[in-house]
């Protein structure tokens, strides 16, 4: 709403400013125009002159009236015609005279004529030392008005053309504040309409008004938009529920199957080789029972139906309790696990689902020890860099193929015609188009549900660190001054089974 | 009841493979007084007939719903109910344990962790006097006895008292013996808080707990530091 209150200031200021220069323009075009026409003949000054000229070069020789050649060639080129009445009404001298022209004047005739029109010819007159001299133009060449102002309107037309502009401009200002506020308040219910559309609310509009088109282009688009959502839903709700429903009928197949395996390896009456096929039914349930896990909470996470359980919990206290669990559950002997705690992570909580959190990382050291058989060296480096957790996941062993990466931020297909049942990607032909990512599927969904960010280090093709990179939670304890740091937890991590 | 073995135990599924695979395992693993029930009205039944220590309920019936159930059998009696499901929701395992159930495990599961849950379950409630008599009878380590009940550790040199502190990280320690338990999980069994601000009082209260238990603190035998991460309780034996 405020950007909307913006742009309704700026509508009035602008607004303003336009009838401003359009004043502006109109006044300078006025002077400029004013001051060409005081250029021109028709200047009372110009006029004057010519007239006067025009006069004095009528002379009086002893044969009569004579005009200067100069002033000949004007009246021919500029005038209709030209006279000399003489003191007692008569025409003593005249030149290109028309017929209609009467050739005597009384006073009166005198009188209206000097300031109007002489048979509809616009005159000029000037005094000359044996009458009056009278200069006609065209007919419709020139209009006259009279004009009459009283001194005192004169003097007070500086404070009047003040007043006459405040006026305009206040007039202009109140007329833009209303249809600025017109404008604001069918604005307004669009805003609000464009921000419930992007909340994916339903939308009802008022369809009039100046918005009225805007309005009803909105309600069609959120009908539509709702419409679409309540189709994805419906097809994420039933892929969920899909796999959701498998995973559950599966289930009870699959402890028959353990549950056998397990009693045939106990089973004294057999050999060695079947106990081993037996052992090997049991592991293989086991990675099904995991997939099957893995692939339930990934298509949760992917369509947000996972409850997050979110609560301030401590990345220090959680990778501690990784390394524990490692240690605890048999860690390889030619794996090594060093932690790297820095001190200022000691009380710096993150707000997350400890047991998502929990199995991310596990997922990454689980990686790194599966598909490291030969062994190696796990790393992990927790640091905070003002208010992010920064959490290194590194190995010394094979690392991440490049093209796990790539399949693992490929685009995943909306398209019903190809999509792939989830489960499908366990086929060997899919397999060897794209990799096995669910577990670092799992990660990066569980560190985007974290709001964070999950970097890979690539180095020749290879990702051996994996970064993520986590915001604190504002519940973070202030360290005291007084209290001694723990030591450096960095260390190699004695095998201590 | 003085064994676990001794318990009589109704297993409601409706799967019959799964039911007869359930009573096999259990009776390799010692337990022969086995009843089973195929759906609500079989169970009802049975609970009537049979009056079971213990029940392992599946939730999906082909005739109604586990967890009505369950809260039809609590009217009657405080038997544990362990349930086992397909049902993996967190949400269903929280309203089974919600309601009260002793456990929950969801299919499928290893028959080893199944019995160990079911012993534990039977231990905790049958004879948890002789197994608490049995744990706090002592822990030897090494020439040296934890009295958990009297909060004392004796030795050829004499008896020594152990702290309320002390006691409760050797409670902790005991209870995962052979396992490296966390600073975390020790601050938080100890003070009821993480372990930030408490690392130089834990560290305190393991050295002098060293100097009762241990013969040589300097060089422990029993409680040894995983570095970086926590403390274990060395198993006897391993040493």
């Amino acid at each position: 709403m405020k950007d909307l209150l913006k742009i309704c200031r700026r509508y009035i200021i602008m607004a303003v400013l336009t009838v401003c220069l359009v004043l502006a323009v109109n006044i300078i075009f006025f002077f400029v125009y004013v001051v060409r026409e005081k250029m021109h003949k028709a200047d009372p000054y110009y006029y004057n002159w010519r007239t006067e000229r025009l006069a004095d070069s009528l002379t009086l020789g002893e044969d009569g009236y004579t005009l200067s050649e100069d002033a000949a060639r004007k009246i021919d080129d500029s005038y209709a015609f030209a006279m000399l009445i003489n003191q007692q009404g008569q025409v003593v001298w005249s030149r290109n005279l028309p017929e209609e022209i009467p050739l005597s004047y009384s006073l009166t005739d005198i009188a209206s004529m000097t300031r109007w029109y002489l048979k509809d010819y616009p005159v000029k007159v000037w005094e000359h030392s044996d009458g009056l001299f009278v200069v006609a133009e065209e007919k419709s060449s020139i209009a006259k008005y009279d004009l009459e102002f009283s001194m005192s309107t004169l003097n007070a037309l500086p404070s009047y053309l003040g007043a006459y502009i405040l006026c305009n401009l206040l007039m202009v200002f109140f007329l833009s504040l209303f249809f600025g506020v017109r404008l604001y308040k069918s604005l307004k219910a669009v805003a609000g309409g464009i921000e419930n559309l992007h909340h994916m609310k339903p939308l009802n509009l008022p369809e009039h008004g100046t918005t009225a088109t805007l309005a009803r282009k909105l309600n069609d688009a959120s009908i539509l938009l709702f419409r679409q959502k309540l189709a994805l839903e419906k097809r994420d709700n039933a892929r969920t529920e899909w796999i959701s429903g498998v995973s559950h009928d599966i289930r009870t197949p699959l402890s028959l199957i353990m549950g056998h395996a397990d009693s045939l390896e106990k089973n004294p009456s057999l050999g060695e080789d079947e106990k081993k096929e037996a052992a090997s039914i049991r592991e293989n349930s086991l990675q099904i029972r995991n997939l099957i896990s893995d692939l339930n909470l990934t298509s949760k996470l992917e369509y947000d139906s996972y409850p997050l359980r979110l609560a301030p919990c401590s990345p220090a206290a959680l990778i501690r309790s990784l390394a524990a669990w490692h240690m605890n559950n048999e860690l390889p002997d030619n794996c090594q696990l060093d932690i790297n705690i820095s001190p200022e992570m000691e009380g710096v909580t993150v707000m997350g689902d400890a047991d998502l959190l929990s199995r991310a990382f596990r997922n990454l050291t689980g990686n790194s020890i599966r598909h490291n058989p030969e062994g190696c060296l796990i790393r992990i480096d927790a640091s905070l860099k003002k208010d992010l957790v920064l959490l290194r996941f590194s190995d010394t062993g094979r690392g991440i193929p490049v093209s796990v990466i790539k399949t693992l931020y490929r685009p995943a297909s909306r398209k019903p015609s190809t999509e792939k049942n989830p489960l499908s990607s366990s086929d060997k032909g899919q397999n060897a188009a794209s990799p096995h990512v669910m577990g670092l599927r799992i990660v990066k969904q569980i560190i985007e549900a974290h709001q964070g960010q999950l970097e890979f280090e690539l180095q020749k093709d290879v990702c051996h660190c994996v970064k993520i990179t986590l915001h604190t939670s504002s519940s973070r304890a202030p360290l005291p001054d007084d209290t001694p740091h723990p030591p450096d937890a960095s260390q190699r991590l004695p095998r201590t089974r | 009841m003085n064994h676990i073995y001794e318990c009589k135990i109704l297993i409601v599924d409706d799967n019959i493979q799964l039911l007869d695979m359930l009573v096999s395992i259990l009776k390799k693993e010692g337990y022969q007084r086995l009843c089973t029930a195929g759906s609500c009205v079989e169970a009802r039944k049975a609970f009537e007939a049979e009056m079971p220590d213990l029940i392992i309920l599946d939730v999906m019936l082909p005739d109604g719903d586990g967890f009505a159930l369950f809260q039809e059998f609590r009217t009657h009696t405080d038997i544990p109910i362990l349930f086992l499901s397909a049902r993996d929701q967190d949400n269903d395992r929280l309203l089974g344990l919600g309601l009260g159930a002793d456990d929950y495990l969801t299919k499928p599961f290893l028959p080893k962790e199944l019995t160990l849950r079911l012993a534990a379950i039977i231990r905790r409630t049958y004879l948890s006097g002789s197994a608490a008599k049995s744990s706090d009878s002592g822990l030897t380590l090494g020439n040296r006895t934890v009295r958990f009940d009297r909060g004392t550790v004796s030795s050829p040199d004499g008896e020594v008292s152990l702290t309320a502190k002390e006691l409760l990280i050797l409670r902790k320690l005991y209870e995962n013996r052979g396992k490296i338990v966390t600073f975390d999980a020790l601050c938080d069994a100890v003070w009821g808080d993480g372990y930030y601000t408490y690392e130089n009082t834990l560290m305190v209260h393991i050295r002098r707990l060293r100097e009762k238990i241990e013969e040589d603190p300097s060089h422990p035998r029993w409680l040894l530091t995983a570095r970086g991460i926590g403390y274990r309780l060395e198993q006897e034996g391993r040493s």
